[in-house]
């Protein structure tokens, strides 16, 4: 079952980046990130996290800032990306 | 395609809207945000190969020819800001300086900010001769009414309120008589 369910998301993930609409919900929601300041406040973090360590890599920041990133994004933005992305699913799920 | 039922309990073996939207949009935010940990990754490691750690800087000599001893450095000669001469800064331990340097902090090297204009440090406002025309060069030290400027067309040290009237008459083609 759980199988199944994995394969089913994998399909419908493909027809989301087959249709071009993956591309297009990205793109908006990186522009909407941008103009609410958001990119620029992880983008400081980070900068700052970097600079702090004595040896900055990749696994070790992402590690750090991925779930303080994931929690800053505003509310409106992940409103708007997730009614983009059922729109989507509306349009091929039965 | 499949139907997809919402679930009672938001039971997480379900495929519901929920579940999917939000794996969805959480596979969008991960590449964004891993750009910028890259990004900022990248910029860290230039910034160490040109001026060390935060901790541990690099300093580096401000060999600028135009200026004179005129400064007379009781500051350190610290990170020489790429924008003074265009020139890539070649960095070289200097063991003997005893005031820190906090240039990669405050963007402070020697007296003047990021944009090579002198910090005042009464007002805060920034003044200082950039040489876009290369007709002038600083040579102050960044003190409120210490700023005195090299005219290089007549090699004057004039001060930095009289700088533009005596630019004027200098170049302007005007003669004594």
């Amino acid at each position: 079952m759980t199988e199944s369910v994995e394969a089913l998301r994998q399909r419908i993930q493909e027809e989301l980046v087959a249709s071009g609409k993956y591309d297009e919900i990205s793109n908006l929601l990186k522009l909407k990130l941008i103009d609410s300041g958001w990119y620029d406040k992880v983008k400081s973090m980070a900068q700052v996290q970097a600079s702090n360590e004595a040896n900055p890599t990749f696994a070790t920041l992402s590690k750090k800032l991925e779930p303080k990133a994931m929690e800053m994004v505003p509310e409106a933005v992940e409103r708007e990306a997730l009614i983009k992305i059922k729109q989507f699913l509306d349009s091929v799920v039965e | 395609m499949t139907n997809t039922q919402p679930s009672e309990n938001g039971d997480s073996d379900m495929l519901t809207y929920r579940n999917i939207s939000s794996s969805i949009l959480e596979n969008m935010f991960t590449p964004i945000i891993h750009e910028i940990i890259i990004e900022s990754i990248l910029n860290e490691q230039v910034l160490r190969s040109s001026y060390g750690t935060v901790d541990n800087p690099k300093y580096v000599e401000a060999g600028n020819p135009t200026r004179t001893d005129q400064t007379q450095d009781t500051q350190p000669a610290t990170k020489k800001a790429k924008l003074d001469s265009g020139s890539s800064s070649t960095s070289t331990p200097t063991p003997h300086y005893t005031e820190r340097d906090l240039g990669r902090l405050e963007f402070v090297t020697n007296g003047k900010d990021v944009f090579s204009n002198y910090k005042r440090k009464e007002n805060g406002s920034a003044n200082g001769a950039t040489g876009s025309n290369g007709n002038h060069s600083a040579a102050g030290n960044g003190n409120g009414s210490d700023d005195y400027f090299k005219c290089l067309n007549c090699d004057r040290r004039i001060a930095g309120s009289r700088f533009a009237s005596h630019i004027d008459r200098c170049l302007g083609g005007r003669t004594r008589k």
